[in-house]
C-alpha cells in the first residue's frame, strides 16, 4: 500500500468519525466544569456518643464556623448526658423523690418536648425511660439479657406523670426516688436544630448537618434543587440505602433496629425499648423515618412512632400538620404517609415494595 | 472514487480506536479513581486505593483516646474493612466489608471513620442512618 493521497470518501469517514469522537468528549468536560458544583466543605467530629458531619454548600466566611456549631452541640451534651457527672439530668436524676432542680433554658426545653411526646403517645414513649435503659446497658460490653424480675422491679418507675415541670422556674422534678430521665431518644434533635440556627446566623443559606445519622437540611441545594438522602438500607452497612427521599428545608431521622443491639443466645436485642413491656419493641418493623421542619421533633417521633407500630403510628402522623414518615417493615414492604409520594420519594432497590 | 486498501486499513484503525474509547470505561471502570478514606478525629489520616486489581493489604493501627483501640484494616480488591479491632464493641469489625461511595465503617471509641470516596457524581448528598 503507498500513502498516496486518500480518496475522498475516506477523507469524509475519517471526519465523520473524529467528529463522532469529540461529540462524545465535550459533554464529559462540561460536566466537569459545570458552574453548579460548588465544592462543599465538610469537617467532622466525634460527640455526643456518634459522628458529627457538617456540610456546607456556600462560600464559608467564617472560618471559625465549624468549630462554633462544635462547641455548641458539646454545650448542649455536657448538659443534657446521662453518662457524665456534672449534667444537668444526672443533677435532676439524683434529686428523684427530693426536690426541684433549677435548668437551664435548653434542658427546660427539651424536657418540656419528651413529656409532651410522652403524653401524645400516652405513654408508649416516655422520657422517664431511663432506669431500663440503664438495667439493659445495650450499646456498651455489658449488654445482656436482664432477668424477668429485675424488669418487672424497674417499670414502676416509668411514668412522665412523675416529671413535673415549673415553667416559670424553669425547673423540675421527678417524684418518685429511683426515677431517671433519659434524653437520648430526643437530644441530638435538638441538637441538630441548635446547629442549623448558628449557620443561618452566619449567613450560610445551604448546608447539611448529619448528627450521628440525624439529617437537618437549609433550604435547598445551591441551584435550588431539593436535597436527596439516602434512606438506610435496614440490612446494609452503614451508609447503604434501599430509597432515596428529596427534602427542602427539612429534618430527615431515622430509628430501626439495625442501630444498636446486641446478641444472646441466637437472638438479636435492639435499643428501642417499650416502656411498657421492658423489652425491646418487636412489632415486625425495621425502621421508620420521619419528615418534619425541626429536627428536635423527627428525632421524638421516630421513637415515637417506631413504638407505635405501622397502624396506629400511621395515624398519629396523619394527624400531625407537615409531618410524614415511612415505615420499612420486616417483610420488606414499605408504607408511607399521603404526603410521600413519587415526586419526594423513590425507592432504589427492588428489594423494597412500595404499598400504596 | 473507489476505495482502495490502505483507505480501507485506516477507516479500520479509526473505528477501532474510537470503539475502545468509549469502551474503556466498561475494561477498566474507575481504575485508579475509587479510594478509602480513613479519618482520625477529624483529620485524614490516610487514603488507600481500591482497585480491583489490588491485592490483599493489611494495615494495622492504633487509634488515639484513652482506649489506645488496635485495629486492622485490610483492603482487597474494591473492598475495605475492619478484620480485627480491641475496641469494647466491635461495631466496626461487625459492619463488614464495604465499597460504594456512601458506605462508611465508624469506630467510636477511635474516633475513626472510614469511608469510600469516588469519581462521578454521587447519587444522594447524605444518608440518614
Amino acid at each position: 500500500m503507498h500513502l498516496k493521497k486518500l480518496s475522498p470518501c475516506t477523507y469524509l469517514i475519517i471526519f465523520l468519525i473524529l467528529t463522532g469522537l469529540l461529540a462524545g468528549c465535550i459533554p464529559q468536560a462540561q460536566e466537569n466544569d459545570t458552574p453548579q458544583e460548588i465544592k462543599p466543605v465538610i469537617e467532622t467530629t466525634f460527640l455526643m456518643g456518634t459522628l458529627v458531619k457538617i456540610t456546607i454548600f456556600d462560600e464559608v466566611k467564617d472560618k471559625q464556623i465549624f468549630q462554633k456549631v462544635f462547641n455548641r452541640i458539646s454545650e448542649i451534651e455536657d448538659r443534657m448526658t446521662i453518662t457524665e457527672d456534672n449534667s444537668e439530668i444526672i443533677q435532676l436524676n439524683n434529686s428523684a423523690g427530693k426536690k426541684y432542680c433549677k435548668l437551664s433554658s435548653d434542658t427546660f426545653y427539651v424536657l418540656e418536648k419528651g413529656k409532651y411526646f410522652s403524653e401524645l403517645s400516652k405513654g408508649k414513649f416516655d422520657i422517664t425511660i431511663g432506669p431500663l435503659v440503664k438495667l439493659w446497658k445495650i450499646g456498651t460490653e455489658q449488654a445482656t439479657l436482664p432477668e424477668k424480675t429485675e424488669i418487672a422491679s424497674i417499670l414502676p418507675l416509668i411514668n412522665y406523670k412523675n416529671l413535673l415541670l415549673d415553667k416559670d422556674s424553669l425547673s423540675a422534678k421527678l417524684n418518685t426516688p429511683g426515677m431517671i430521665v433519659d434524653l437520648g431518644a430526643i437530644a441530638k434533635g435538638y441538637a441538630a436544630d441548635e446547629a442549623a440556627k448558628i449557620l443561618k446566623d452566619a449567613g450560610i443559606k445551604h448546608a447539611i448537618i448529619n448528627l450521628g445519622g440525624n439529617i437537618l437540611t437549609l433550604n435547598t441545594k445551591p441551584d435550588g434543587t431539593y436535597w436527596r438522602l439516602g434512606l438506610q438500607d435496614p440490612y446494609e452497612p452503614r451508609g447503604d440505602y434501599m430509597g432515596i427521599v428529596k427534602l427542602n428545608d427539612q429534618a430527615l431521622v431515622s430509628s430501626g433496629v439495625y442501630e444498636r443491639y446486641f446478641e444472646f443466645n441466637g437472638k438479636r436485642y435492639h435499643h428501642i425499648l417499650n416502656p411498657q413491656t421492658g423489652y425491646p419493641e418487636e412489632n415486625s418493623l425495621l425502621s421508620v423515618s420521619i419528615i418534619t421542619k425541626k429536627s428536635i421533633n423527627a428525632d421524638a417521633l421516630s421513637t415515637t412512632i417506631f413504638l407505635l407500630g405501622l397502624e396506629e403510628g400511621m395515624q398519629m402522623i396523619e394527624n400531625l400538620s407537615g409531618t410524614e414518615a415511612i415505615f420499612i417493615a420486616s417483610d420488606n414492604k414499605v408504607y408511607v404517609s399521603s404526603g410521600i409520594n413519587d415526586k419526594n420519594f423513590e425507592i432504589t432497590k427492588d428489594k423494597f415494595q412500595l404499598q400504596r | 472514487m473507489r476505495f482502495k486498501k490502505g483507505d480501507l486499513a485506516i477507516i479500520i484503525l479509526l473505528i477501532a480506536a474510537s470503539i475502545s474509547w468509549f469502551m474503556k470505561d466498561i475494561i477498566w471502570p474507575n481504575a485508579k479513581n475509587k479510594q478509602a478514606v480513613i479519618k482520625i478525629d477529624g483529620q485524614i489520616y490516610t487514603t488507600l486505593p481500591l482497585d480491583s486489581s489490588n491485592e490483599r493489604k493489611e494495615m494495622p493501627l492504633t487509634l488515639p483516646g484513652e482506649n489506645n483501640v488496635h485495629s486492622i484494616i485490610v483492603t482487597e480488591k474494591d473492598k475495605v474493612w475492619v478484620k480485627e479491632s480491641s475496641c469494647p464493641n466491635k461495631i466496626c469489625v461487625k459492619t463488614g466489608k464495604i465499597s460504594k461511595p456512601s458506605q462508611s465503617i465508624v469506630c467510636l471509641p477511635g474516633k475513626t471513620v472510614i469511608y469510600i470516596e469516588g469519581t462521578g457524581k454521587k447519587d444522594v448528598d447524605d444518608v440518614s442512618f
